[in-house]
């Protein structure tokens, strides 16, 4: 059976996609460990995706708190 | 995916670029300001120590370059931002803050601190150099799914690609921040 790239993994954690997609990926998981690696990838690209949100965020905030008190 | 190949701010300041008052400002006045709230500066003590970071680069000129042979300039900002931090501290009348006895103390609080607000600062430095470089409708595929969290399902729509393509958009915009935020933390 074919391996599964990091955007159907994808499909699992917001469930869209085809149901028989994601039965295929879910079922092809629990035996290939390239998959599992694979997945584990995925995991942690959204760990750093949520680390970059906030900290994209909090300098953004400041930007907005610095030009406001410019402005003032 | 790449047209063309932004030069962030950090790297111009590398290279020993004449960086302008206003462009140093506008990158490095979150940084520190963030860095003054972690030692519980007040509003205007925030401002005083931009002002004095500021002033401590480009003294009475409008424009500074940063000398190479100084070392790492993240090193240089960050020992430039404890000072100012701790001499406004220390104006203080009833005293504020109370600091650690032990300097050696202080000096790895300060650095903890200054190393989580740098990597964000970079984190937005990586994703200006991501929004210059990558395809437009890729790029904002990928701002509406992960930095607004926006359904995938409602970005595919709204930008007219496919789900797969929204999903595609996103790693390929990871790698490339990853690897720009790698080479922006060796300079």
């Amino acid at each position: 059976m074919r391996h599964f790239e990091e955007f159907e993994l994808e499909h699992l954690f917001n469930k869209t996609g085809s149901f028989l997609l994601r039965w295929r990926c879910r079922r092809h998981l629990k035996n290939c460990e390239i998959c599992r690696r694979r997945m584990a990838g995925v995991m942690a690209d959204r760990q750093f995706a949520e680390r970059l949100k906030s900290g994209v965020e909090r300098m953004r905030q400041s930007r907005e708190v610095i030009m406001g008190r410019k402005e003032a | 995916m790449s047209l063309t190949t932004s030069v962030t701010l950090l790297e111009k300041i590398i290279d020993g670029d004449e960086i302008s008052w206003d462009n140093f400002h506008r990158m490095y006045a979150p940084l520190i300001r963030n860095c003054g709230e972690h030692w519980h500066l007040t509003a205007d003590e925030c401002d005083e120590l931009i002002q004095e970071v500021m002033i401590t680069f480009f003294k009475d000129a409008k424009s500074f370059k940063y000398d190479r042979n100084s070392g790492s300039f993240r090193a240089h900002l960050r020992s430039v931002a404890r000072d100012c931090v701790f001499a406004v501290l220390e104006k203080r009348k009833d005293g504020g803050v109370p600091l650690m006895e032990n300097p050696a103390l202080l000096d790895y609080a300060f650095d903890e601190k200054w190393d989580a607000e740098w990597y964000d600062h970079i984190c937005a430095e990586a994703l200006d150099v991501l929004a210059n470089e990558m395809e437009k409708t890729s790029y904002r595929s990928f701002y509406m799914y992960v930095i607004e969290n926006r359904p995938p399902a409602e970005v595919a729509a709204e930008l007219g690609i496919s789900l797969n393509a929204v999903y595609v958009n996103k790693f390929r915009a990871l790698e490339h921040l990853r690897r720009t935020i790698r080479n922006l933390n060796k300079l």
